[in-house]
């Protein structure tokens, strides 16, 4: 993806599109900071390129648990056209993720980031993005 | 003859009205970045394709339900900018104004199908 935008889904309208994933989040957590939780809310994060905005990355409360716990993975991928499946096993929950060229994929599992990469989560992973 | 651009802008419900058009400052929205205050001020999103607005409204549903079309003559009322990537564009002008050029019917983004209409 090489472009982002932010939405007020509220207001119907775009507040703003970036060049990286960060330099949005960086205006979410700024809004956070100045205005409150009430402010993130009605916002809405997609991903993208110059022709269009495809992927949703995050919208309203899951925005919010990013900012809060800045809490956002990446898995590198090589290339646009590698297919990578994890999957990993949390108590008695499975969850899988599928990661395509181009997509973010919605992880069930609570916890699952930790089993599956051993890293201690601060907020239930809802979504994974990536870059290359 | 009638001439002039034609932009689309989602709205909230099947009748298109004064807030559908209102800018984020006029709305009570507070200033998130301030590399965008002009749009914030005045600007309202809108799209140069039907298609575009439509997969817009359908990615964020909270957005609207209905789509109106926009008829942009050489108003110096009205401002266009491209602001985003492609079809993406920024109509700056008061909400009464952009009320006033709303032309036709409003569209469903939910394009009725054959099953829809039983």
């Amino acid at each position: 993806m090489t472009l982002f935008e932010l939405m007020d889904v509220e207001a119907g309208g775009v507040v703003g599109f970036y060049p990286s994933e960060d330099a949005a989040l960086a205006v979410v957590r700024q809004s956070l900071e100045r205005y409150g939780p009430a402010s993130v809310l009605p916002l809405a994060l997609s991903g993208g390129t110059d022709l269009e905005m495809t992927d949703l990355i995050a919208a309203g409360e899951e925005l919010l648990k990013l900012v809060r716990g800045g809490f956002i993975t990446r898995v590198v991928l090589p290339s646009a056209s590698q297919r990578t499946q994890v999957s990993g096993a949390a108590g008695l929950e499975m969850a899988h993720v599928t990661l395509t060229g181009g997509g973010i994929r919605r992880l069930t599992g609570a916890n699952w980031l930790r089993t599956a990469f051993g890293q201690p989560s601060r907020a239930e992973p809802r979504s994974i993005g990536y870059s290359r | 003859m009638t001439c002039g651009r034609l932009f689309f802008r989602i709205i909230r419900g099947p009748t298109p009205t004064l807030d559908d058009f209102k800018s984020h400052k006029a709305r009570g929205k507070p200033l998130l970045d301030e590399s965008q205050r002009r749009l914030w001020e005045r600007g309202i999103s809108v799209y140069d394709s039907l298609d575009a607005a439509r997969r817009t409204a359908q990615r964020y549903q909270r957005l609207g339900s209905h789509i109106v079309v926009l008829r942009v003559e050489s108003d110096p009322g009205i401002e266009v900018e491209q602001t985003g990537p492609m079809h993406r564009f920024t109509l700056y002008a008061d909400a009464q104004t952009l009320l006033a050029i709303v032309e036709g019917a409003v569209i469903p983004v939910r394009e009725e199908t054959r099953d829809d209409a039983v």
